[in-house]
């Protein structure tokens, strides 16, 4: 099919300056291997991965080091040979700049390949295959969100599996994400230049897995070669019907999922839900181009396309990287100007900034920019805001930000919440076009983590309840039970007691010259049992002090709102033993009781 | 290379909270300028003593909330100084325009808590209280020239003490008047002559040089076209329906336009952010409210303008409006 300009529009959107051509003009390189690479087994979000391998392991590239049990994280393999020399922490590629258990492989500078078993031919492969090795090969979303890309395929073929043959169609858009709206940003536009054909086989995998109605590739109109490149290589492919190419208006951000859905079907997708259910399944085109490596030629995720740029480096361009690769060899590579300002993961609209060069390329990792000072700015003072709508004008999710901004400045989270805070993409919009340099995202993440925090607080609270609630009830019942015993045990004393005596005044006609004795017994004995009542009342005595005492305790603490849970928990098991030892204590009493009264 | 960290985005647009300050400053001249022309350099006397006092009045507040003085520097307060300043008659005493700078800057901007606080326009706000409190220093205009020799420039050789009625004035006291009675009367040179003509012309060359001072902050994109769009869309058609009732005692459309400060309003006035509605939809329902009000309070009010109060009015109706016109976020229904 041809190609089709795009007049629907989203709301808002921006036109921040591109700075694409830094990076787009130089041709694709390939870096160095790293000497060590060093491969986290966690990715921030989601579970964290089991490592197959240990110290002293020899690996080969592309085999699997690493898994996740249940399947809910992509599979990790070694990016290149050689010996496993450290599982330990290393800080991971993340806002947060937290350190997480990573392999560490040193190079054995051979980069010998594991040997993956081929499919001869995909197109003649089952469903079940072609799935089997898409949750092999570790793929995840590389547009920079990182979503393992099994889960979202399966999600997707198991819809258009079920509603099969039914009125409804399970998949009936495929969107391929090649806008790359992110000024700066070309590893897309580059990687379709270079593999425009291998990217159409990518694609043809999906459509033979979803047969999806319509298939259609969404880029925005500032990348001509691209368009050309697709175009050339979609002449002599079996797609050429079916694929459409939608040549969108350049305008952040028409990247974003959402928008791009928006733009190409004229579809929301409701707040809440994902795109495959409204039949869409939107995915970047570096995943489909891993998507047709893995398949096609049995290489699992090991490589990747990053785009290192900004007026601080020397080199700018796109860089094929290992995964692993330490940022610092890879900007040694590059080389840096000593005017780099700062080092950010991403764009400059949605990217993150690192306080070092510790770290190492990870999967999601689409570009390292390095700015000068003059080149990006730091932000200036914050000014009041002035209520002028631009951010109104500009935001893509139609949300209204400087309400938002106040509820959050003013800790009024929930009615930042009420006002769909959680529909915001953090695309940054608002706060480029703010003439008051108001840092907007920065505030709506700060709500957005407070909510989540009473969020969890709640539930965690609610879960307390409920504990506390089901432990009295067992408390109670336990009580009940013990109360229970204790009657029996008296009844069975008492019953013991009756024999006793009866077999005494049995004996007593029985032989009456033994009075003496038995006299003695009876006036010693009630001394003893008196002594020993004494001491079991004073226990007892001891024992619902100890629990009233506990009780309060307690109380104190269930007002008091900085007592941590454990407090709480801590004090009950006192009060549970406490009243233990009462119980102990009423048991024996009324034994010895009911025994004195026996006697 | 320097390791703070900050948040995204990192990349910033180019225009700031005193640029757009600036811009709006900018946009003032031609108005000036031209009411300087017809009137007089009284209005440049008033627009710098308003200036200094606002300066005056906001360094004080800063210094005694003890905050620091660079908000001075975001010409917010100079352009309340303006905005002002070209409102007032341009033979009013000096006093006029400093008590009236004093009151926007210190009760209706930083009594609320400073810039982007404020619930109504400073600038209006004072207009309101200073024709509230001095009402007839407020409604007298130096006499305009006669077409023959239009500009005070012309007649420096005569006096400037010769004051006259503003065409809103001069129409809303015709009493029992028809229009076409009035319009005759207007005509003759008598002293007795309700309006001196060139009053009129003047105020017309005016609003012409206000609108290409709006006509260059909506190509900067300073303002939204919509607001003044609205705006002056309800005056021609309320004052159109009203005329075509009865056109003898009902104002033609044309004289809303040309007489009183309905352009200004439009550009300068409504389209202040802090005291008007956020959203579009918002703002172009207050931009009717004014609308609606400034021709009732010309036809039936006791003042002949009404664009303060009807502002301030509406000033009080944005949290309303906002409240009523959130927009439909995207992914959920309406």
């Amino acid at each position: 099919m041809a190609i089709t300009k795009i007049k629907r529009r989203f709301h808002g959107g921006i036109h921040p300056p591109e700075h694409k051509h830094l990076s787009s003009q130089t041709p694709v390189q390939t870096a160095a291997l790293p000497k060590e690479a060093v491969l986290p087994l966690a990715t921030g979000n989601g579970p964290a991965l089991k490592s197959l391998v240990a110290v002293g392991d020899k690996v080969k590239t592309g085999q699997l080091i690493a898994s996740c049990e249940r399947g809910f994280a992509a599979n990790l393999h070694a990016s290149i040979s050689g010996e496993i020399i450290a599982l330990e922490e290393r800080p991971l590629i993340h806002p947060s700049g937290l350190s997480v258990a990573s392999i560490i492989i040193a190079s054995d500078g051979q980069d010998t390949l594991f040997e993956y078993s081929k499919l001869a031919n995909w197109r003649k492969a089952s469903d079940e295959q072609l799935l089997e090795i898409i949750q092999q090969a570790g793929l995840v979303g590389l547009g920079g969100a990182g979503f393992p890309s099994a889960i979202k395929i399966q999600g997707a073929y198991k819809k258009a599996i079920e509603q099969k043959g039914t009125e409804v169609k399970g998949i009936s858009t495929l969107v391929i994400n090649a806008a790359e709206c992110e000024p700066y940003i070309t590893a897309d536009d580059l990687l379709i230049q270079t593999q425009a054909s291998e990217l159409l086989e990518g694609i043809a995998i999906l459509q033979q897995l979803l047969k999806p109605e319509q298939i259609l590739l969404g880029i925005e109109d500032n990348k001509p070669e691209a368009i050309q490149a697709l175009q050339e290589a979609l002449k002599e492919h079996p797609l050429k019907n079916q694929l459409e190419i939608c040549v969108v208006p350049t305008r952040y951000p028409s990247g974003g999922e959402k928008q791009l859905i928006q733009l190409l079907t004229g579809q929301e997708i409701p707040s809440g839900k994902l795109p495959v259910d409204i039949g869409v399944l939107c995915h970047n085109v570096g995943t489909l181009f891993a998507l047709h490596s893995a398949i096609a030629l049995g290489q699992p995720l090991i490589e990747r396309l990053v785009t290192v740029t900004g007026l601080a480096v020397n080199k700018p361009g796109n860089y094929w990287v290992r995964l692993g690769t330490p940022i610092k060899q890879l900007l040694e590579e590059v080389g840096i100007k000593e005017t780099a300002s700062r080092l950010i993961i991403g764009g400059p609209m949605m990217g993150f900034t690192l306080d070092s060069n510790n770290y190492s390329i990870i999967k999601s990792v689409n570009c390292l920019l390095l700015p000068t000072e003059e080149e990006l700015p730091l932000p200036g003072v914050e000014q009041p805001c002035i209520r002028c709508g631009q951010c109104e004008l500009v935001c893509p999710a139609q949300l209204l930000p400087q309400q938002l901004y106040f509820y959050s400045a003013n800790q009024a989270y929930e009615q930042a919440a009420d006002q769909q805070l959680f529909d915001c993409i953090e695309c940054g919009a608002c706060a480029w076009v703010c003439p008051s340099e108001i840092p907007l995202v920065q505030y709506y993440r700060h709500a957005k983590a407070e909510l989540r925090q009473m969020q969890a607080d709640t539930q965690k609270a609610e879960l307390a309840k409920q504990r506390f609630e089901a432990r009295n009830l067992r408390l109670e019942e336990e009580q009940l039970e013990r109360a229970a015993k204790r009657q029996i045990r008296a009844e069975a004393a008492a019953r013991v007691a009756a024999a006793k005596k009866a077999a005494e005044e049995k004996a007593a006609q029985e032989a009456p010259a033994e009075d003496l004795p038995t006299e003695s017994i009876q006036t010693s004995s009630p001394v003893i049992d008196e002594k020993r009542l004494k001491q079991l009342k004073i226990a007892k005595a001891a024992s619902t002090v100890a629990v009233k005492k506990a009780e309060k305790t307690l109380s104190n603490l269930e007002v008091n709102i900085d007592a941590t849970p454990e407090q709480i928990y801590d004090q009950l098991v006192m009060i549970d033993k406490a009243r233990e030892q009462l119980a102990k204590a009423e048991a024996s009493l009324a034994e010895a009781e009911s025994l004195q009264e026996t006697t | 290379m320097t390791r703070i960290q900050l948040s995204s985005p990192h990349a910033h647009g180019q225009i700031s909270t005193s640029q757009v300050m600036q811009q709006v400053i900018l946009a003032c001249i031609p108005g000036i300028l031209a009411v300087t022309w017809f009137f007089g350099p009284g209005v440049l006397v008033n627009i710098l003593l308003a200036c200094s006092a606002a300066l005056f009045a906001e360094a004080l507040v800063l210094k005694l909330r003890k905050r620091s003085l660079a908000p001075l520097q975001d010409y917010s307060a100079l352009l309340t100084g303006v905005l002002l300043g070209v409102c007032l008659p341009a033979s009013a005493p000096w006093w006029i325009p400093v008590s009236g700078a004093l009151f926007a800057l210190l009760a209706a901007k930083h009594l609320f808590g400073g810039l982007g606080q404020n619930p109504f326009n400073p600038a209006m706000a004072a207009y309101a209280f200073l024709l509230i409190s001095f009402p007839v220093q407020m409604t007298l205009w130096p006499m305009s020239y006669t077409a023959g020799d239009l500009s005070w420039f012309n007649s420096l050789q005569g006096t400037d003490t010769l004051t006259g009625a503003t065409a809103l004035d001069a129409w809303r006291n015709k009493g029992q008047l028809m229009a076409d009675e009035f319009w005759q009367a207007t005509q003759s040179s008598s002293p007795l002559s309700p309006l001196n003509p060139a009053m009129l012309q003047a105020s017309s060359y005016i609003a012409v040089a206000w609108l290409i001072g709006g006509g260059y902050l909506i190509f900067k994109r300073i303002i939204n076209w919509q607001l003044p769009l609205a705006f002056l869309a309800t005056l021609l058609v309320y004052s159109a329906f009203l005329w075509g009732i009865d056109s003898s005692n009902y104002a033609a459309p044309w004289l809303h336009f040309a007489a009183g400060s309905a352009i200004f309003a439009a550009f300068f006035i409504l389209t202040d952010p802090v005291s008007g509605a956020t959203s579009v939809r918002g703002r172009i329902l207050f931009a009717i409210g004014v609308g609606l009000l400034v021709i009732s309070i010309r036809t039936w009010g006791s003042y002949p303008d009404g664009v303060a109060f009807s502002v301030l009015l509406m000033n009080f109706a944005a949290p309303a409006l906002d409240y009523f016109t959130r927009p439909r976020v995207y992914g959920h229904k309406k």
